[in-house]
């Protein structure tokens, strides 16, 4: 045998030896959520939240009935990704879960199956929900109408289409800890530290807002040190920074970004366009009074001391 | 006979005055409404247009928003201006190949025409029933009501002038920002 053949061979070898290595090192590792079992959902908080999270925005195609039963296409520069049928059906939907298993998807990005999920799901937002509301969501969705509608294949240009790979994305950008301050301002008093708190937990935890505000880099994973910093979105449109700096620099009160969330008008009589008036649409629109208050106050106090 | 004479001349001089108002009226509208406009022209009306939506609708967020006292008339008169300026007054300022300087207008208003004129139409509806529920009791659940509605009462302007103007506000709000997310680049 000529060396080159051998050398080749070797060449070949020792990377399939590194891609089984790399595969094992960041395989999907299910958490134990058996606690859940114990939380009793609470079916009003969960319907609030699937359409606060955005789950009824992402999983319902626009213009039709069928609630919750995917087809919404997310165009990426990766390809696109064309969200399942997360209803309770059994076949086609998500009816088969046990809350462990939707535990593991929204907090890991691990299916069922045990493969990685695109993190076009934002589990890297909804790892910081608390137990109960995971509870009753969980909830929500299993009573919620099952449609019998097959989810579609991604349209993901290889190689980002291998999950497997996700492992190694998952190693470099899922972050377990929160870009945001979790210390309040020292010169808010308790019903403002309650308010801020509300606000952190629905602006980086529940609604996600960094997945869209926050600038990402090559691969795809967020710039956690210009986290709601805005940029380029996922669709090559511009988003605007949503940081304290920015927001309070442009004049804006709580009231303001309340709002602005409830309704899509803007302060100065415009109104959003671009994926926000969706997520309007869908989500904020729907938050109660006081949800949408305090995402403003947090969004203009949150650097913390 | 000289009373007659009289009158038959005031009468022909009104004639005249109501002649050249109204002529001198259309050839304004023209020239900001005709469909043969230049691009640039369709452009500067259209910028003309959406400065007056912001104003009058900055004036009417203020009111719901409560950062202007809640004021019906002020209100009915803001939104009438939108009303007055939708539909086709709307559409005859997007004539093809008007993306031009720093318009933000996109290629598939023109793939989408029946879709945006539909949406340039409903604009004026809710704007009308703004105005004309203006001074109706307020709602605390407009989203609430708006889900209560079908597709044919949200738009029958008979039906929401009956009801709150936050309900007509909500849906107006609604419309600019489907017409903004589809035919406005961002």
């Amino acid at each position: 045998m000529r060396p080159q053949f051998i050398k080749l061979r070797l060449i070949v070898g020792i990377l399939m030896v590194l891609a089984i290595a790399g595969g094992w090192f960041t395989r999907p590792q299910s958490k134990d959520y058996a606690a859940y079992h114990e939380l009793i959902p609470n079916l009003d908080n969960g319907a609030y939240l699937l359409n606060v999270a955005g789950c009824a925005g992402c999983h319902t195609a626009e213009n039709s009935d069928l609630d919750l039963a995917g087809g919404v296409i997310l165009s990426t520069k990766f390809g696109n990704f064309i969200t399942p049928n997360i209803t309770s059906d059994v076949d086609h939907g998500i009816g088969k879960w046990d809350i462990v298993q939707f535990a593991n998807a929204m907090k890991q990005g691990i299916s069922p199956t045990s493969q990685h999920y695109f993190p076009a799901l934002p589990y890297q937002y909804y790892q910081f929900m608390s137990d109960q509301d995971m509870v009753d969501l969980y909830g929500a969705l299993m009573a919620s109408t099952a449609h019998p509608v097959p989810s579609k294949p991604n349209e993901v240009i290889f190689p980002f289409s291998v999950r497997m790979l996700q492992g190694g994305w998952k190693t470099l950008f899922f972050e377990h800890v929160q870009p945001a301050s979790s210390t309040p301002p020292t010169t808010l008093n308790q019903a403002e530290i309650d308010q801020w708190q509300r606000g952190r937990y629905l602006v980086n935890a529940v609604s996600h807002c960094g997945a869209c505000h926050t600038p990402r880099g090559i691969l795809g994973g967020e710039k956690t040190d210009l986290y709601l910093a805005g940029g380029i979105g996922m669709d090559g449109k511009k988003v605007p920074s949503i940081e304290e700096s920015s927001l309070n620099q442009q004049g804006w009160t709580a009231d303001d970004i309340a709002f602005a969330l409830k309704t899509g008008i803007l302060m100065d009589g415009d109104a959003f366009g671009g994926s926000m008036a969706e997520f309007v649409d869908h989500s904020t629109s729907k938050l109660t009074e006081s949800d949408a208050t305090s995402i403003g106050f947090y969004l203009l106090n949150q650097s913390g001391f | 006979m000289n009373l007659n004479r009289t009158k038959w001349m005031y009468g022909f001089i009104g004639l005249i005055a109501v002649t050249a108002v109204t002529m001198v009226a259309a050839l304004n509208m023209n020239k900001l409404y005709a469909s043969d406009l230049t691009p640039s022209q369709a452009y500067e009306a259209r910028q003309v247009l959406m400065k007056s939506y912001g104003k009058s609708m900055k004036t009417i967020a203020g009111m719901f928003r409560g950062k202007i006292e809640y004021n019906g008339d002020e209100l009915a008169k803001a939104a009438s201006i939108i009303a007055d300026q939708a539909g086709d007054k709307m559409t005859l300022t997007f004539t093809k190949d008007s993306i031009i300087d720093d318009s933000e207008a996109l290629p598939i208003i023109w793939q989408e025409w029946d879709n945006f004129s539909a949406l340039a139409q409903e604009v004026g509806l809710y704007a009308q029933a703004l105005a004309l529920s203006a001074n109706n009791p307020r709602s605390d659940d407009p989203m609430g009501e708006i889900s209560m509605l079908s597709d044919a009462e949200k738009k029958d302007l008979s039906v929401l002038s009956g009801l709150a103007p936050d309900v007509s506000f909500r849906l107006m709000a609604q419309n600019c920002s489907a017409c903004h997310k589809a035919y406005r680049a961002d």
